[in-house]
């Protein structure tokens, strides 16, 4: 069964000549077919593009033109990322109808490496959301129970990839938005460090925590993308050079990767309200890689009951920076009104949602005359301090093992009917964007409603190779 | 009726943020942001005397400080794909409302 295989078996078959690139596009899209309807994890599909594609995949790949682990492969791009000549609209109704006349550098990487883009995935509206509903287009459901929510805001990602409706995918992590819709849907998520992906084309959202992230069916597909769309971009200042990184060969040591590893799982985890069934996979987790030769270790982390509201306050002053772009003369929706203010108002009154325009209020208000020390200054003074606690414990611990998220995934409807306990959900993931540290979600079994829980392991900044080999450990029975 | 429409701040916020709220928003609107902000008003305990602000991640020696290139022609956009989203254009131009 072609859509079972992960992408780097995928490619190797095409490699071979045992599967031809369109055949592995004609199964992914068929799959499309009987699914989607019910899944909703596309906002775009780029059927005859992708088509034309394949056919010129599938001739440098015969000719030995194109040989690497991603050739030929169908994957999906969360539709905040630029794609020249393909709708990209952020999930919202501000960019229905924008066609980018350009790549972002992470997509761009891909198409050189001869994956096939077959579409983009339905997110939360500018990625500010954690279960795909504050989408301008409609929720996607969750493969494993379509009464519940994949999680956000790269819930088309993970979800397309669970129910194979692609074989990789990309997302973007802004404050756990690769992780924890992965864990929703049982499927591999990483936010690599910040700077490890160029942001070139990804649409801002708080810059100085946006980074582009794989989210696959395993660790060793996770590694290839990584391995593909990371490295400096002259178009991104922020992004860093690091010479000669092959994350796929680092997993060549395979299980033994976690013998003498130092865990530290801290102890504010148990006390923040999370499900026991998490907890349990958390504990399990453990106990896994202690068996695997780790030391595994309860400690204080401190200061996690500040992470959500200084991650909201430095999230939502920069986004209300970000989307001042929105205004309705260069690009995307204009409601014209009378004069330039009014055109204005109207623009963004209609082109932005609820979520959206919650988060703009807050940003304006964090960063307005006055109320700019006390909360915006103040939100990067404890940035500052929550790193700083992160450092001291990556001194003892090469990593650190926790929740995805305090639930399995939700029932749908659940995160609009009270915004402030939704926000409250991304305790666990929120430090690794506020201090720019890698982290990654891993699948670690079932609840007893049969629902998919992840683990999250983070790591120090640039410590990607560690992460992986982790958590290939962890996923080999 | 919640303090923040009361002293007029849920007016002075959504003039900054170029948003309106019908009448019927504003109520919900302004409790949910004052409840919002007594939420993260609890970052206003910790004790940051002689912290620094962090406003970015990455170490100075991971960064690749001033880069120059030489100053050559490159190809970028053209004016049509510079111009393809314009919700209204005319020629090569964009075409805004009045300014002034």
């Amino acid at each position: 069964m072609i859509l079972e295989l992960t992408a780097l078996e995928l490619s190797e078959k095409i490699r071979r000549g045992e599967i031809g690139v369109c055949e592995a596009l004609e199964a992914v899209f068929r799959r499309i077919d009987e699914r989607e309807d019910a899944l909703h994890c596309y906002i775009t599909l780029n059927r005859q593009q992708a088509l034309w594609e394949a056919r010129e995949v599938q001739k440098k790949v015969s000719s030995g033109k194109l040989t690497g682990p991603l050739a030929g492969v169908p994957i999906a791009v969360k539709d905040n990322l630029c794609t020249k000549g393909l709708r990209t609209t952020c999930g919202s109704r501000m960019l229905e109808s924008f066609v980018p006349p350009y790549d972002a550098t992470a997509v761009a990487r891909l198409r050189e490496a001869g994956a096939i883009l077959i579409g983009k995935t339905n997110m939360d509206e500018f990625a500010m959301g954690n279960a795909t509903e504050s989408s301008a287009f409609g929720c996607t459901k969750n493969p494993w129970d379509e009464a519940r929510s994949a999680g956000g805001s790269s819930g088309g990602s993970a979800a397309a990839v669970a129910a194979r409706e692609c074989f990789a995918a990309l997302g973007t992590d802004t404050g756990g938005s690769v992780r924890q819709p992965a864990s929703h849907c049982g499927v591999v998520g990483l936010k690599p460090t910040y700077g490890t992906v160029s942001r070139h084309g990804l649409i801002a959202y708080c810059s100085s925590m946006d980074q582009v992230g794989p989210v696959t069916k395993d660790v060793r597909d996770c590694a290839a993308l990584l391995t593909c769309i990371a490295g400096l971009d002259e178009r991104d200042a922020t992004s860093v050079r690091r010479e000669g990184v092959d994350y796929l060969a680092a997993l060549s040591k395979g299980g033994e990767a976690a013998l003498g590893l130092r865990i530290g799982i801290p102890r504010e985890y148990f006390d923040e309200g999370a499900d026991l069934e998490v907890l349990e996979a958390v504990r399990k987790a453990a106990r896994r890689l202690k068996e695997l030769g780790a030391v595994t270790e309860e400690f204080s982390l401190g200061l996690t009951e500040y992470v959500v509201p200084t991650y909201y306050t430095i999230a939502c002053g920069e986004a209300s920076s970000n989307l001042e772009r929105y205004d309705g003369m260069k690009y995307g929706l204009r409601v014209q009104g009378e004069g330039l203010n009014d055109t204005y108002l109207r623009t963004r009154t209609q082109g932005f949602g609820e979520e959206v325009k919650r988060r703009l209020l807050l940003g304006a208000f964090v960063l307005s005359e006055g109320f700019y020390d006390a909360y915006y200054l103040k939100a990067l003074k404890v940035r500052r301090k929550i790193r700083e606690t992160l450092t001291e414990a990556f001194r003892s611990y090469d990593l650190i093992l926790g929740p995805v998220a305090p639930t399995a995934a939700p029932l749908l409807g659940e995160a609009g009917k009270d915004p402030l306990k939704a926000w409250l959900a991304d305790v666990y993931t929120v430090s690794a964007n506020l201090t720019g540290m890698p982290a990654m979600s891993l699948p670690f079994g079932r609840t007893a409603k049969g629902l998919p829980v992840g683990v999250q392991l983070t790591a120090a900044p640039f410590q990607e190779e560690r992460l992986l080999q982790a958590g290939l450990a962890l996923s080999q029975e | 009726m919640s303090a923040v429409i009361k002293e007029g701040l849920l007016d002075r916020i959504c003039a900054l943020a170029k948003l309106e709220l019908e009448e019927g928003e504003r109520q919900r609107a302004g409790e949910e942001l004052e409840r919002i902000i007594a939420y993260v008003n609890q970052i206003g305990e910790l004790d940051t005397e002689g912290t620094e602000p962090l406003y970015q991640v990455t170490l100075e020696e991971d960064l690749e400080g001033n880069v120059l290139r030489e100053d050559e022609v490159r190809e970028g956009l053209t004016l049509e794909e510079a111009l393809q989203n314009a919700p209204k254009r005319e020629g090569d131009f964009f075409v805004v409302p009045k300014t002034f």
